[in-house]
């Protein structure tokens, strides 16, 4: 079974980023919670009764779980989805944001609840005085950014939140000057499966990770329109990327040794030169400052 | 009163049926007898309306559309040849089948609908296996639900293609003298195609022979019936004597080595 | 020779009992209950008795009380009765549910346990027509072509519109109800019957055509996109009701009263077509016609069922075969106990979809497998020792 990618729908997150950055606005100038946002026909509204910060938050979304405890809301945090691993020690429980009826999260009593996708439990959580945010998989820097300014907004911690993103700007700017410029106009071939040989080009938010460093996607000339296109063998033989990076490490087992059996790729520059470095699946899935700073600098750390 | 006036049916690129035509009044029976591929089956079937046709069906001198299959239910009654049978149903449903075209279209039987079923299942002796399965019934209890389903839509024509073919002796006679006494009792026109020629001269006022789709016959049983017609249009080698009700044929083995078939045909030498 | 004495001369092709002594040789002796005139047996035909609907009632009122009784938020079973009981006319109550258990109950396990009776109850009723119009007692709701072809529009809303409304509607159920329509009436267009016995048989086989073709371009759509949206269409696939307050129920609520209204309608007319096309003709009995009001009342539920639970199997075979086991091969009891039973039988599946992995939910259609295949076995042997 293939794992979860975070597929980015471009429109959505335009849509998202355009209220975003009204809401920020809006709520630069106020004190209060925004009151509604569409996000795609699913309408949020804040709590009726209170203006307050949200104190009980269920974040099943492991990317918005690392944001929310580097803008400092973590005390605010009852609940994560199971596979927000990130950082140790948070409340782990066993939901993963694709239950189907809202009931299971009242045990817990939240005031605020994150998804990472739309869904009917953001109306369900509605009819039930229940808020609820989603913050769908990035697609750029700017909507990382944007997603922790509106956490900041949300959770009171407005601050915290523009430390979190210099912070983030700063790190990852210090990976690419570690970097020195080594990899600008190098190939690379990112994996997401072994058997279908599923990629991200560079209009993924990984693929905007690497070209940061200049390096250039394989994959590019064969989307054919999709930002996650399954190519081929032949075709990575043919392209002869300067590095590959196995992000099916985790759910396919691949090593850089099961890639450089694969038959032929043992001619491949980057097996000779041992370009091929594993990483764990989460950097394609997850979008959260402290996924984003380890893989820059894995990447970095890879160039030089 | 039954019209059939040059009623021809093409099936693909044959001509199963040519411009036959016969008349036959209220009370009387029309027995239609030919070799295989003649063309019965289809004439049947025209009559009832199940397949189309050029020329003129007219039943009390009234003649139906093709659309018009409830008003034509309730002028025509058919009996097919293989009737299909649904195992599980019981013998009265099967029969109340018969009453669609009399209630309304959606609705279900009422009272005169159940009472009509009644006295048909008792007249032809289903009474006991009223509540039973089709299942259950032998091939001449079965045949003979098949003729109740068509007596109760109480249509002033019954048609009936083979009736007795799938029956033994004895059952055939039953349901052959059942259909004579009802048409005798309620005036039905029966129009019946049948192989047996004996059994079809016994009960048929008239016979008509079918022979490639025409009717190159017609007439009491006693003038169409000879050995030399069967001999020209069947292909058989027969000995026709004259019954009490009506001629009875009986088949004649030739010398051996000798063929069956040879020659037949209208324009045949013998 | 049996004795068979003349009755009097009535109108032409009218029929008269008999009169005489051969009218006591019957069945229905005088004594027999309620034989009408001497000489005439006594017809019962098969109908839809008063036990039959108490019972399929009375299962399909515990199913629905046993579900909105049972869910994660743990509302006590005296306060939920006592707000049920509440909204019935004349009865008037104390609330026994705090808000949120209110919200709870009404918004959340009402509308889900509705749209499950509702889909169950389609799926049911609309398998039974079919089985009906095709005379075989394997045909499903999804024969013409309904699953591949909202399968096909549920992938591309997927894929192409994630998250897009069409007016009040969001894409994805709209999508899936228009690809079922096309789809089946692709196959209408597609099977040209040549002769009354092949009509049947031309349709399915068209339907066989247009499912074969409509799957292979939604396999096509998907192999080319990512394992997210594949996970999606997988779960879709495999059917689940997952309900945002009462708008899915609004959205088919209309269709599917429509559709069951006409299938309801044509039960009798299902009976006679189990004698074929020709005689039913000749009792006056179009099937043709009959077919392609069955087919497309069912198609038109059918397909709004599916826009919003997916395709889930089984319940379309299942539910109708076991009444038919059950209460006898007549359309007259077949249709009104296929919805009160398929209406039951989908909510308790539902129930236990969400309970026996809780909070995980197992996909309503491996339950509709799970739970209707043995069930049916242990009925087909039952029958099959008694009958």
């Amino acid at each position: 079974m293939r794992r979860q990618l975070a597929q980015a729908k471009i429109f959505l997150t335009r849509r998202l980023a355009a209220l975003v950055a009204a809401a920020a606005v809006g709520a630069a100038s106020t004190s209060a919670l925004p009151t509604t946002w569409s996000l795609a026909g699913a309408t949020v509204a804040r709590a009726p009764a209170s203006a307050a910060a949200p104190t009980r938050i269920l974040c099943l979304s492991a990317s918005a779980t690392q944001m929310l405890y580097a803008i400092g809301a973590g005390h605010q945090v009852i609940g994560v989805d199971k596979y927000s691993t990130y950082p140790p020690g948070t409340p782990l429980t066993k939901f993963t944001g694709y239950e189907t009826s809202a009931e299971d999260y009242l045990y817990l009593k939240p005031d605020l609840v994150i998804f990472a996708f739309p869904t009917n439990l953001v109306k369900q959580l509605k009819l039930l005085g229940i808020a609820s945010l989603v913050l769908s998989p990035a697609t750029s820097f700017a909507n990382v950014y944007s997603q922790l300014a509106e956490l900041g907004a949300v959770t009171g911690h407005r601050a915290g939140a523009l430390a979190a993103e210099s912070s983030l700007e700063a790190h990852v700017a210090a990976a690419v000057r570690t970097a020195g410029g080594a990899g600008r106009g190098d190939t690379y071939y990112i994996e997401l499966d072994p058997d279908y040989y599923y990629t991200a080009t560079s209009k993924t938010f990984i693929g905007a990770e690497f070209s940061l460093f200049g390096m250039i996607d394989v994959a590019d000339p064969a989307a054919h329109g999709s930002a996650y296109p399954a190519i081929s063998a032949e075709y990575v033989l043919k392209e002869n990327p300067d590095y590959v990076f196995l992000a099916d490490t985790v759910c396919c087992h691949q090593t850089p040794a099961t890639f450089a059996a694969r038959p032929g790729f043992g001619i491949l520059r980057a097996v000779k030169l041992h370009h091929v470095i594993g990483v764990n699946d989460s950097v394609a899935s997850q979008w959260g400052p402290h996924t984003i700073e380890s893989f820059v600098r894995l990447i970095a750390g890879t160039l030089r | 009163m039954l019209e059939i006036l040059a009623v021809s049916v093409r099936l693909g690129t044959n001509m199963a049926l040519q411009e036959v035509s016969a008349t036959v009044p209220g009370g009387g029976w029309l027995g239609v007898i030919g070799p295989n591929g003649a063309g019965k089956s289809t004439l049947m079937r025209a009559v009832a309306g199940l397949v189309p046709y050029s020329g003129h069906v007219r039943v009390a001198g009234r003649e139906y559309r093709v659309a018009e299959h409830r008003q034509r239910a309730l002028a025509v009654a058919y009996v097919p040849q293989r009737p299909l049978l649904p195992r599980e149903m019981t013998v009265t449903d099967y029969v109340l089948l018969g009453r669609s075209p009399h209630h309304s279209y959606l609705g279900a039987e009422t009272a005169r609908d159940r009472r009509a079923a009644g006295v048909v299942l008792e007249r032809l002796e289903l009474a006991r296996f009223a509540r039973r399965p089709l299942a259950q019934l032998s091939g001449g209890e079965s045949q003979r639900a098949v003729l109740a389903r068509a007596l109760v839509q109480e249509a002033p024509v019954l048609v009936l293609d083979e009736p007795t073919t799938s029956l033994d002796l004895g059952h055939g006679q039953l349901v052959m003298e059942l259909v004579d006494q009802l048409r005798r009792e309620r005036d039905i026109c029966v129009l019946c195609a049948i192989h047996d020629l004996t059994l079809a001269g016994q009960y048929a006022d008239s016979l008509m022979v079918l022979f490639e789709g025409r009717s190159v016959l017609f007439g009491a049983p006693a003038e169409v019936v000879t050995e030399a017609n069967i001999s020209r249009f069947f292909g058989a080698r027969v000995q026709v004597a004259p019954g009490g009700a009506g001629p009875t044929v009986t088949p004649v083995r030739g010398p051996a080595g000798a063929g069956g078939n040879k020659g037949v045909g209208v324009n045949a030498s013998q | 020779m049996t004795a068979l004495a003349g009755g009097g001369r009535g109108h032409q092709g009218q029929l008269k009992p008999r009169s005489g002594p051969a009218a006591t040789a019957s069945g229905a002796g005088p004594a027999g209950a309620g034989a009408g005139q001497a000489g005439t047996a006594v017809v019962r035909p098969t109908r839809l008795g008063p036990s039959h609907v108490l019972v399929a009632a009375g299962f399909l009122l515990s199913a629905a009380l046993v579900s909105v009784l049972v869910g994660p938020a743990d509302l006590p079973a005296k306060g939920v009765l006592e707000e049920i009981a509440g909204k019935l006319p004349f009865v008037h109550l104390r609330a026994g549910l705090g808000t949120t258990g209110d919200v709870v109950l009404w918004q959340l396990r009402m509308p889900r346990m509705v749209l499950g009776g509702l889909v169950g109850a389609m799926l049911a009723v609309a398998g039974a027509s079919y089985q009906g119009v095709f005379s075989n007692a394997l045909a499903d709701p999804y024969l013409l072509g309904v699953a591949s072809g909202a399968g096909l529009g549920a992938t591309l809303a997927i894929v192409y519109a994630p998250g897009e409304s069409v007016g009040p509607v969001s894409a994805l159920p709209a999508a899936a109800f228009a690809g079922a329509l096309v789809a089946v009436a692709a196959t209408f267009a597609l099977a040209r019957p040549k002769s009354y016995e092949r009509s049947a048989a031309s349709l399915v086989l068209a339907g066989v055509a247009v499912a074969a073709f409509f799957t292979a371009v939604q396999t096509f759509i998907q192999q080319e996109q990512n394992s997210v949206d594949l996970t999606v269409v997988y779960s879709w696939i495999l059917g689940g009701l997952s309900t945002a307050g009462w708008s899915q129920v609004e959205l088919v609520l209309p269709y599917v009263l429509v559709a069951a209204a006409a299938l309801f309608a044509c039960r009798r007319l299902l009976d006679v077509l189990a004698v074929g096309d020709e005689e039913a003709t000749s009792v006056g009995v179009r099937a043709q016609r009959v077919r392609l009001v069955v087919v497309a009342a069912a198609t038109l539920g059918t397909a709004a069922a599916v826009s919003v639970s997916g395709l889930i199997g089984f319940v379309g075979i299942i539910v109708p075969h076991t009444i038919r086991l059950l209460a006898g091969p007549s359309y007259r009891r077949i249709i009104p106990l296929s919805l009160m039973y398929g209406a039951g039988f989908l909510i308790l599946a539902d129930l236990l979809a969400r309970t026996v992995l809780s909070p995980q939910e197992v996909p309503l259609g491996v339950v509709t497998a799970f739970l209707g295949a043995p069930f049916f076995l242990i009925v087909l042997r039952q029958a099959r020792r008694t009958g």
